[in-house]
């Protein structure tokens, strides 16, 4: 018997107007995945982002699943507290956690990962940062090493694959 | 103060064919793609007309605008337990800014 090839279908974003009449816009690759902690889930989109070194989870994606569990995330200080650079024009304070990642091939059949990820710090409500808070998560490197990762546009085509 | 107290414990509970929340999971699962399907069909119109706010999809196609991500949250957290985890949420760079991620 062969190789087993699975693939993980995402989707293209559609193009919002550009930010400069001289800019083009191009469609952002997207893949969603079920986040696990405890008993709860919560199915997140993430944007794939070849140039995040691993994955990050906004605070506002998950938060309802945290609140439902009863727990909430502490950004205080200690040792699973990082700074990450690059999401917006500052640095971003994240906490290391440990969740479930469960992705469905074309199948249907469900593959769940566990691994580190990293939860950034929301904004202040009343921060000065204007719209940070709604970047989206994002899928790094981290976990799509673990796959081949195929981007097309034309056609347009998103998908990961494992050959196991 | 906050201590590490406060922080999540490391020994997640994973859900699998043998846990008693697989049933539920994979009812999120199933209602989150159809939240996912309706939005992939009408993000150009949701773009459009909510650009500036959250865009709640849930029951595979009823919308909910929020202002703020408290505003989404109170809103998340009056459906019920099934409805909440699968509802999917989307937000869209400002008119006049870009994404550089």
């Amino acid at each position: 018997m062969g190789p087993v090839v699975r693939r993980f279908p995402g989707h293209f974003g559609q193009v919002a107007r550009p930010a400069h009449r001289s800019l083009s816009s191009t469609p952002a690759p997207r893949i969603t995945l079920t986040v696990l902690f405890g008993g709860q889930a919560k199915r997140v989109p993430f944007m794939i982002d070849s140039g995040a070194d691993f994955t990050i989870l906004q605070y506002h994606d998950i938060a309802s699943m945290f609140r439902l569990e009863g727990r909430d995330i502490s950004f205080g200080r200690g040792p699973d507290m990082i700074s990450v650079s690059g999401i917006g024009h500052a640095s971003a304070r994240c906490r290391i956690q440990q969740l479930g990642l469960r992705l469905r091939d074309s199948a249907g059949t469900p593959l769940t990962i566990t691994q580190s990820v990293a939860i950034a710090e929301p904004p202040p409500t009343s921060s000065t940062q204007g719209s940070l808070w709604k970047l989206p998560s994002l899928l790094g490197r981290d976990l799509l090493s673990r796959f081949d990762f195929n981007l097309s546009y034309d056609p347009p085509a998103v998908s990961l694959t494992l050959n196991d | 103060m906050v201590t590490d107290e406060d922080t999540l414990p490391f020994d997640i509970r994973m859900v699998t064919p043998g846990t008693p929340e697989y049933a539920e999971v994979e009812a999120i699962d199933l209602e989150a793609q159809r939240n996912l399907d309706y939005f992939i069909e009408h993000e150009a119109v949701l773009m459009e007309q909510y650009r500036d706010q959250i865009v709640v999809v849930y029951n595979g196609g009823k919308i909910q605008p929020c202002a703020s991500p408290d505003e989404m949250m109170d809103f998340l957290l009056s459906l019920d337990r099934i409805t909440c985890s699968s509802a999917m949420h989307f937000t869209w760079p400002e008119e006049g800014t870009a994404w550089a991620l």
